[in-house]
């Protein structure tokens, strides 16, 4: 009788706590999101399933979570702590994506420069809220729309943030079509809305295969900081246009990035323990994520409208908001609105421009901030 | 001049290389400064210098980038007139790259055809035993 009070004062029926029930909660309602709303489900589902593993409490002694050393989430978790997984993402990213759209309108590259305000008035935010200046730097790249670039420089800059940021960067990256449309709305005027833009040009294969090499040498060379990211980036990018190592693309961008998504997204969810997660810190962090990509959104659009001025063939300035990273989402986002004023504009294939660069942008913003606060 | 000393400090530890001379001049002798400013805490000022910067470095990345990809058509027409595009893809198929979805459709219609010719030729035999 003994053993089995023993046993029963062991079960997470007896050392639950309140906030563990809360985390739990929040990663049924990230999974119920993610199945009802398809709302960003290959991450919210391994994140909301982390969450709730991450949160069920550990008997005395037993060594189970991602902060336990020699437990296996710890060994998962490795992986984020120090950014290895991030990377392969973007070798994955760079083997999906098509950069025909960028190459055939370069000026749309700008729009992905642009959306980084968010970026950098948000580090100032948090710096005006307290956050060290290594805290704010992470917490700012949230504006960047890409979870694995706020991952790497959490992991980077403020590893005692990382799950808060993690968790704040594909939230909103998962609520893109939610935050993003009444911005560009407010932003723009209906004639400006139904602007459309000349279909891209063909871009041919050269071009393609030369674009990755001399793109990370450029963006390389001017911040060394964001090295990893777009090496991988761009060699993804490389391994798909070259057409000598379709094989390896296809890897890339299959199977290889599924299973470090799966890793990533788990541990990181595993990492929201609730004494570490519910704070009021991830509180500021997550007002702080909601205004970055406000920001960055409103950014991309008004220098859209800010081109506009000098331009002979105008710019749909709702193409701005893709101009944040979260890819393809924003860009689907400016599609949708786009079509909601005229059924036959079709701003997909240009939206896709600035959402690459803003990959490219947000990764740079990451490097810049790297070096300079470490 | 838009930056203070302590903001160009931060930029050129950046590894930014800039035409002014006067960043790498301050370069070295503001390091260990700017790394004691970063860990103690940057002022909101310095933090502005930092976004601006960080913001200036993001476009001129982009704009670079930008400015490669309007030339980098011209650059290939005179590079065509040397070497012409070939549009066939260089590498050859390998074997793993020859096995593709409609194999399995192939290997079908092949075990169709042995099937049937199998069956004429015990057909064949069947008929021939039966004459003799």
């Amino acid at each position: 009788m003994e053993i089995l009070t023993d046993f029963f004062e062991t079960t997470g029926f007896l050392t639950l706590e309140p906030g563990n029930v809360i985390m739990i909660l929040i990663g049924i309602v990230f999974i119920f999101l993610a199945i009802t709303k398809d709302y960003e489900p290959l991450l919210l589902v391994p994140i909301g399933m982390g969450a709730i593993v991450g949160n069920i409490p550990a008997a005395a002694g037993m060594s189970m979570g991602v902060y336990d050393s020699g437990s296996v989430l710890y060994y998962l978790y490795f992986g984020v702590d120090q950014g290895v997984y991030p990377p392969l993402i973007f070798l994955g990213i760079g083997a999906m994506t098509d950069f025909s759209t960028m190459l055939s309108n370069p000026k749309l590259v700008l729009l992905g420069a642009a959306a980084q305000i968010g970026v950098f008035l948000t580090f100032l935010g948090a710096l005006w809220l307290g956050f060290s200046p290594q805290q704010a730097g992470a917490i700012g790249i949230i504006g960047g729309a890409d979870g694995p670039t706020a991952i790497f420089l959490a992991s980077k800059l403020a590893p005692e943030l990382l799950g808060a940021i993690a968790i704040a960067a594909y939230s909103y990256m998962a609520l893109v079509p939610v935050i993003q449309p009444p911005i560009m709305k407010l932003l723009t005027r209906r004639e400006e809305r139904l602007i459309r833009m000349k279909p891209p040009r063909k871009v041919s294969k050269r071009e393609k295969m030369i674009f990755p090499v001399a793109a990370f040498l450029i963006s390389a060379m001017i911040a060394p900081g964001a090295v990893v990211l777009l090496g991988m980036l761009f060699f993804g990018n490389l391994l798909k246009e070259s057409l000598v190592t379709e094989r390896l693309a296809q890897t890339a961008r299959t199977a290889m990035i599924d299973v470090v998504t799966i890793l990533l997204g788990f541990a990181v969810g595993a990492s929201t323990q609730a004494d570490r997660f519910l704070t009021q810190d991830s509180l500021r962090i997550f007002g702080l994520g909601a205004l970055s990509f406000a920001i960055a959104t409103a950014g991309g659009v008004m220098f859209a409208k800010f081109m506009n001025l000098f331009l002979k063939e105008k710019i749909n300035p709702l193409v701005g908001a893709a101009g944040v990273s979260a890819v393809p989402d924003s860009a689907r986002v400016v599609q949708m609105v786009g079509q909601q004023e005229d059924p036959h504009n079709f701003l997909l294939m240009h939206a896709m421009a600035p959402n690459v660069a803003g990959v490219v942008g947000s990764a740079i913003a990451a490097g810049v901030l790297w070096s300079v606060l470490t | 001049m838009l930056l203070n000393q302590n903001g160009w400090q931060i930029l050129a530890q950046s590894g930014v290389d800039m035409a002014d001379g006067a960043v790498a001049s301050t370069a070295s002798a503001g390091a260990d400064a700017v790394g004691t400013s970063v860990s103690e805490g940057l002022s909101l000022n310095d933090g502005a210098v930092v976004a601006i910067v960080g913001l200036m470095i993001v476009f001129t990345a982009l704009i670079l980038i930008t400015l490669f990809i309007s030339a980098l058509p011209k650059i290939l027409e005179k590079i065509s007139r040397v070497w012409p595009e070939v549009d066939e893809p260089v590498g050859h198929p390998t074997h793993s790259d020859s096995l593709l979805a409609d194999d399995g459709a192939v290997l079908a219609a092949i075990g169709f055809v042995l099937h049937t010719e199998f069956q004429r030729q015990l057909e064949s035999q069947d008929s021939s035993r039966q004459s003799s």
